[in-house]
């Protein structure tokens, strides 16, 4: 649609005209002015208005975006696995949590509100990140050395007549007893004829044995 | 545009105690849109600016009518509306869904809807430049459309 706009001066003249048939003062405030002034318009200082609003929000705002937390890690009591204990205490919510040994992630598992463990799977010195969602972080580097990385060893083994035995020992986590099985050629499994301490007994036959340790570390050997 | 009618109402208060800044500011106020309205229905800008005088005049002196502050634009429109009709009458009927209309049925209908058809319907104007003409929303002239048509049905 065409764009009707009457000049300033043209609107003047026309203000001029309609006062003095209207017999009324010609107006001491000009026609310019009270159009810059605006004050009829509903949204006068409405920017700045918003602009205001704006900086209130943000004063409030702002002291909340630089709270940040505390975080505690410490090594819980387990038999087997290596485990860790991580607290921590913010108000805000946790946007991300980290742990890593070498650049391998490790496994974190929430408990409860806040409260995770870590379950270690190698030796080296472990990064513990929290950030929040208004991007405060905390970091934490634990050197770990007691991670069971080691598989069962195999002691020694004797044959008696179809029969193998295994004699194996694990000094960390120790063995698991029941993990102990051999795959034979065609895909079966097969457990133990009988189990001793340390000690595991299989048909001769060919098969490849695994022995687990409680930590997960497998210890292969093949019979034939 | 949107107008603030308090500012507005204190306006009309002082106009009507013969305040000349007061009746400078109501026409500083509302003058583009019933130029614009002027235009569009004349096609003539010449007679648009004549028609404005004109509107301007009676609608100042006849302050005291107005009952509701908040219809003032709209009252200034159908006086320029009256006014237009003077200078250019409108033979031909107006076809509103294929119904044809005479302008005298359109101008006895209540203000807004009144206005929205004739702008809708005579001067082909699109729903948006109605609501700025006006100083209303867009979904009040789409309710006003509808309820003119109706009224316009039923008679």
């Amino acid at each position: 649609m065409k764009r009707y706009q009457l000049s300033e001066k043209e609107a003047t003249k026309i203000l001029e005209d309609i006062l003095e048939h209207c017999e009324l003062e010609q107006n001491t405030l000009s026609l310019k002015t009270l159009i810059s002034y605006s004050d009829y318009r509903k949204e006068r200082n409405a920017f700045q208005k918003r602009i205001l609003r704006i900086i209130m929000i943000l004063f409030v705002v702002l002291p909340f975006l630089f709270l940040g937390l505390t975080m505690n890690v410490s090594k819980r009591e387990s038999r087997y696995l290596t485990l860790y204990d991580l607290k921590v205490k913010t108000y805000f919510p946790i946007e991300k949590i980290s742990a890593t040994i070498d650049d391998t992630p490790m496994a974190i598992y929430e408990t409860s509100d806040k409260n995770y463990v870590i379950k270690v799977t190698k030796n080296g010195t472990m990064h513990v990140k929290v950030q929040l969602w208004n991007r405060q972080y905390e970091e934490q580097q634990i050197v770990i050395d007691d991670c069971d990385e080691t598989p069962p060893a195999l002691l020694s083994y004797k044959k008696e007549g179809n029969l193998i035995y295994l004699y194996v020992s694990d000094d960390q986590t120790g063995i698991k007893y029941d993990s102990a099985y051999a795959l034979l050629e065609d895909g079966s499994k097969e457990k133990p004829i009988e189990i001793q301490e340390n000690c595991f007994v299989f048909k001769q036959s060919n098969s490849t044995v695994y022995i687990l340790d409680h930590a997960g570390n497998r210890l292969k050997i093949k019979l034939n | 545009m949107k107008l603030d009618y308090q500012y507005i109402s204190k306006l009309l208060d002082s106009a009507l105690k013969n305040d000349s800044n007061a009746y400078a500011e109501l026409f500083a106020a509302t003058y583009p849109s019933i130029y614009t309205f002027s235009c569009t229905f004349l096609q003539d800008e010449e007679l648009a600016k004549e028609t404005l005088t004109k509107t301007y005049v009676q609608a100042f002196s006849s302050l005291y009518q107005i009952h509701d502050n908040n219809i003032f634009v709209l009252w200034l429109l159908k006086i320029n509306c009256l006014i237009c009709l003077e200078y250019k009458p409108i033979e031909k009927p107006i076809q509103i869904d294929n119904a044809n209309y005479s302008i005298s049925q359109l101008i006895n209908l209540p203000l807004s809807e009144s206005l929205s058809l004739i702008m809708k319907y005579h001067s082909h104007l699109n729903r948006f430049t109605i609501a700025k003409i006006m100083d209303i929303s867009v979904s009040r002239v789409n309710q006003s459309i509808a309820n003119g048509k109706e009224r316009l049905m039923s008679i």
